[in-house]
């Protein structure tokens, strides 16, 4: 086959060994290794030491500072499950995130469906609908809190001039949770929209073209094109701002501080109460164990559901 | 007909924009009023004052505040552009054994809420003494899964021919790093720095927990302050705080709008 | 001694399929090597082992005389021009030729000097200061030529670097690609799926598939002497004619249907052979005379040449080439006859059966 016959080896050339072989895989790993270093470090110190110590303080009653005094076992979550309070700030949070997150998405899906085809002066109209992601929890509670202040807040006095009595807004226990959740959405529209923008962008526009010389309506382009197209950024909007939801704790420090009478005690909240009001770290540790399974098993099915069920382009 | 759906049109997203906006207008508004004009309950101010900000500067530390948010959101945010690219990096230009292992402990750490190793950190930087220092307030946030992740997306939009050809003219990892990498990625770093510093400036749980000192605390922490310390007799005050408290976040978005959305585009949604 | 030399190169992803396997070959000092092969045959894979970017699952690669397999890229002191050019596209033209000599320590002086040359030499003073995106397709493809050039590497690999430019360009780059090579005395080896490329700029030539090395040699030689019936059919255009027959004492059986009879040369032994002939030898003769009578059921004009593809059996169509502007017309019925001696013979497992010995000749001819 080939005009060179291939000559048979010469005992005298080096053969590549073993070592050297090794010697370069361990250089690449020495190298690789010094790139990941600082997340790794960082990740170990601050994310999976802590995740191990909160189960292990979770099994012991600590003191005032934290430290471990008695082995418990599982008796912190035996009585979290029997514990009515807990139930109840569960309720509480999966109530919240069922107030907020269909609410916020559909928002930001209409204004975004709004600005995404270019126009005129389209790009003021879309900083502004994104900007209340500008807004900081502390700056957005302040804001809500005057406005549902019922003497001289902008929300009853709307009320009045509509002919609907007034209101206590934060400082009902029936209406506290409410109050809560429309400022939140307030707050989330804009990241949201942002997001479901971005993803609308990402579809190609020659799906739009074809389907125009189609002749399909505004509406049908909505449903066959957009709708589909989009449910990958859809899902991952949704589940993030659900994990978002499930973690709410600064507007709840801001307006309610959990009340009034546990309305709106949701879980992050009640975990910060345990820890660093009442110094029970090691109960408190227990409903944290319990909220990162929650949230560990949304994350994941997230990834496998996008894996798998979501179509990207 | 066409100017009827160009006033509809235009004329619904001025009402949107105007029922999303009006919050912040109605806090900046306030912002000036003096205190009658706030009990009245008022939306317009009859005399624009500045009193209340000069009286958030003069009798609140705010502007200590501001800067240390500042120091804060801008130590955080480079810290996390530089761990994460070079992380990044790793993941997507090198080949060494465990590399992908390793990048699946990167995407896990995703499933661990913050709020569930709160109480452990709080202890950790106790005892290393970081309460009340910007270390404390830093330090735990520079490595960030979804940092890695996007600029690991950013990366590999990089053709590996120029990698390739890099290592053919005997141009370093860390030389291809600084000045072919990093450069070619303009979008995903802007990205993260805009997300990480508003994300940073807006820090709330942590920084509450970590600082009592006004020296080292964040805006976000002195509106807290503010709030339970001012609230009954001068809200104008502490709008005229928030105000100012949202404007550079506000400022940064204007700017980085457009940007960050593409580079979310790329990262977040691939 | 040879500049680069291969043995019994191997490589294999995932330690059951060889991707390129048992390759030897030996490229000297100057020489214009070709890798030809149609996609997937393991010629670029072949050239990324070269340049060191993959490592070898077993056999030896040797450079100047020694072992180079452990030797990192960057060692082997050579370049190479990627299929997309691999331009750093937030860089200058001036600075991607020079960003290479800062990596080997060149002097400032030393490397303006360097580019200056090799833009001069390539045509691109005018552009140094630009970005690769700023450039046309030609002037991209020269500038990843520059980057090879100043590094002054004594080898240089290639990859496909002339298939994104359009038909025109790559012919005129072909030959200046040539030249500068001869000029510059670098040896080159060159990647490519397109045989055109491979015979007009090859010294020599080596021709894959599926990772195993068919035919090495010079372009002519392989054309004149293709080793089996896929060399034979992946060079020249149109491909050579090729069909199956039996051989009976003076005649071939093609396809069991289609006698021909042969005059003028000895049948090898065999008994079922796949004939081979290339489009230039057939010519046409009177009706009725000649080897084959068929008819035409293609015509392709050329201007100074034509393609006549006419029909054997149902199976087999032939092409002949003519020189001119022929007059046939489709479905008109041709006699054609062919040089005998320029018949290809391959043996059942498709391998080329030498010419007959002056001895069979001889005994033909009484």
């Amino acid at each position: 086959m080939n005009d060179r016959v291939s000559s048979p080896m010469p005992s005298a050339w080096p053969v590549p060994t073993q070592p050297t072989v090794r010697r370069t895989a361990m250089k690449a790993w020495m190298e690789g290794m010094v790139y990941l270093l600082p997340s790794l470090l960082l990740f170990g110190v601050f994310l999976f030491y802590p995740l191990a110590r909160t189960l292990y303080l979770s099994m012991f009653s600590t003191n005032y500072q934290g430290a471990p005094i008695r082995f418990v076992g599982w008796a912190h979550f035996a009585a979290l499950f029997q514990d009515e309070s807990f139930w109840h700030s569960v309720k509480t949070t999966f109530f919240f995130a069922a107030l907020t997150v269909p609410t916020t998405v559909a928002i930001a899906f209409c204004l975004a469906l709004l600005v995404h085809e270019k126009r005129k002066g389209i790009g003021i109209f879309r900083t502004l609908f994104a900007s209340t992601m500008g807004m900081s929890v502390a700056v957005a509670s302040i804001i809500w809190m005057f406005m549902y202040n019922p003497a001289i807040g902008i929300m009853n006095r709307l009320l009045s001039a509509l002919g609907f009595p007034a209101v206590s807004w934060l400082l009902d226990p029936d209406t506290a949770l409410y109050a809560v959740a429309i400022a939140t959405i307030w707050m989330n529209i804009g990241f949201t929209f942002l997001l479901l923008l971005a993803g609308l962008q990402n579809i190609d526009p020659s799906l739009y073209e074809s389907a125009r010389i189609a002749g399909l309506s505004y509406w049908r382009q909505l449903w066959t094109v957009s709708v589909p197209l989009l449910s990958p950024t859809l899902f991952f909007v949704t589940t993030v701002s659900l994990i978002q939801a499930l973690q709410t704790f600064g507007q709840i420090d801001f307006l309610t501080k959990g009340g009034p009478v546990d309305a709106t005690n949701v879980f992050v909240y009640a975990i910060y109460r345990e820890a660093f009001v009442n110094y029970q770290f090691g109960f408190a540790s227990a409903q944290a164990i319990v909220l990162f399974v929650i949230i560990a098993a949304i994350t994941f099915l997230q990834f496998r559901f996008a894996e798998r069920k979501v179509h990207y382009q | 007909m066409k100017t009827v759906r160009f006033v509809a049109y235009y004329g619904g997203l001025c009402i949107c924009s105007a029922l999303l906006l009006f919050p912040m207008v109605y806090a900046l508004l306030m912002s000036f009023m003096d205190k009658a004009d706030i009990f009245a309950g008022r939306l317009w101010p009859e005399r624009w004052e500045w009193t209340n900000y000069q009286a958030a500067f003069k009798q609140a530390p705010l502007g200590s505040y501001l800067l240390n948010s500042l120091f804060v959101a801008s130590v955080i945010t480079i810290g996390r552009l530089i761990v994460s690219s070079l992380a990044a990096f790793a993941f997507v230009f090198l080949r060494f054994p465990g590399r992908d292992a390793w990048f699946y402990i990167c995407i896990a750490t995703m499933l661990v809420p913050w709020e569930a190793t709160v109480i452990p950190n709080f202890l950790t930087v106790q005892q290393l003494g970081w309460t009340n220092h910007y270390f404390g307030l830093t330090i735990p946030f520079w490595a960030m899964a979804f940092g890695i992740f996007l600029l690991r997306q950013q990366f590999r939009q990089i053709p590996y021919e120029l990698y390739e050809a890099a290592r053919l003219s005997g141009i370093g990892n860390f030389r291809f790093f600084c000045h072919i990498a990093l450069p070619l990625s303009k979008t995903g770093l802007v990205t993260l720095a805009v997300y990480s510093f508003l994300d940073a400036w807006n820090m709330y749980l942590w920084p509450l927990l970590v600082t009592s000192d006004d020296r080292v605390r964040t805006v976000q922490i002195g509106l807290k302050q503010l709030q339970t310390q001012e609230m009954a007799n001068s809200w104008g005050v502490v709008m005229a705080a928030a105000v100012v408290a949202m404007l550079p976040t506000l400022v940064l978005l204007f700017v980085g709008q457009k940007q960050l959305r593409k580079g979310l585009m790329q990262g977040a949604i691939q | 001694m040879a500049f680069l030399e291969l043995i019994d190169v191997t490589k294999s992803y995932d330690g059951k399929k060889q991707v390129v396997e048992n390759v030897s070959v030996a490229i000297e000092s100057g020489e214009f090597f070709v890798l030809v092969g149609p996609s997937g045959c393991g010629k670029s894979t072949l050239l990324r082992l070269i340049a060191g970017l993959e490592s070898l699952t077993s056999g030896y690669i040797l450079i100047d005389g020694q072992v180079a397999n452990d030797w990192p890229p960057h060692a082997r002191r050579l370049s190479m021009v990627f299929q997309n050019y691999a331009l750093y596209p937030h860089l200058t033209v001036e600075q991607n030729m020079r960003i290479v000599l800062q990596a080997q320590k060149v002097p400032k002086e030393e490397q303006r000097r360097r580019c200056l040359e090799a833009a001069e030499m390539l045509g691109l003073t005018d552009v140094l200061g630009r970005k690769p995106r700023e450039l046309s397709g030609g002037q991209r493809q020269r500038v990843a030529l520059g980057r090879a050039i100043v590094a002054r590497t004594p080898l240089c690999l290639m990859d496909e670097p002339l298939s994104n430019l359009d038909a025109k360009l790559r012919a005129t780059m072909r030959v200046e690609l040539r030249r500068l090579q001869r000029q510059l005395g670098m040896t080159v080896i060159y990647v490519t799926h397109d045989q055109t490329e491979a015979m007009t700029m090859a010294d020599r030539v080596m021709i894959l598939r599926a990772g195993h090395p068919q035919q090495v040699g010079a372009p002519l030689d392989i054309y004149n002497h293709p080793a089996n019936t896929f060399v034979a059919s992946f060079v020249g255009t149109p491909p050579m004619n090729l069909a199956e027959a039996h051989v009976l004492e003076h005649s071939l059986l093609l396809q069991n249907e289609r006698p021909v009879r042969l005059m003028r040369r000895p049948l090898p032994k065999t008994e079922r052979v796949t004939i081979g002939l290339r489009p230039e030898h057939i010519h046409r003769v009177a009706l009725g005379d000649g080897h084959v009578t068929a008819s035409i059921v293609h015509v392709e004009r050329l201007g100074s040449e034509t393609l006549v593809t006419f029909e054997l059996t149902k199976q087999i169509h032939w092409t002949a080439r003519w020189s001119g502007q022929a007059n046939v017309t489709v479905g008109e019925v041709a006699s054609f006859s062919f040089d005998e001696h320029a018949l290809h013979f391959f043996d059942g497992h498709s391998k080329r059966i030498g010419p007959p010995t002056r001895r069979e000749e001889e005994a033909f001819e009484r």
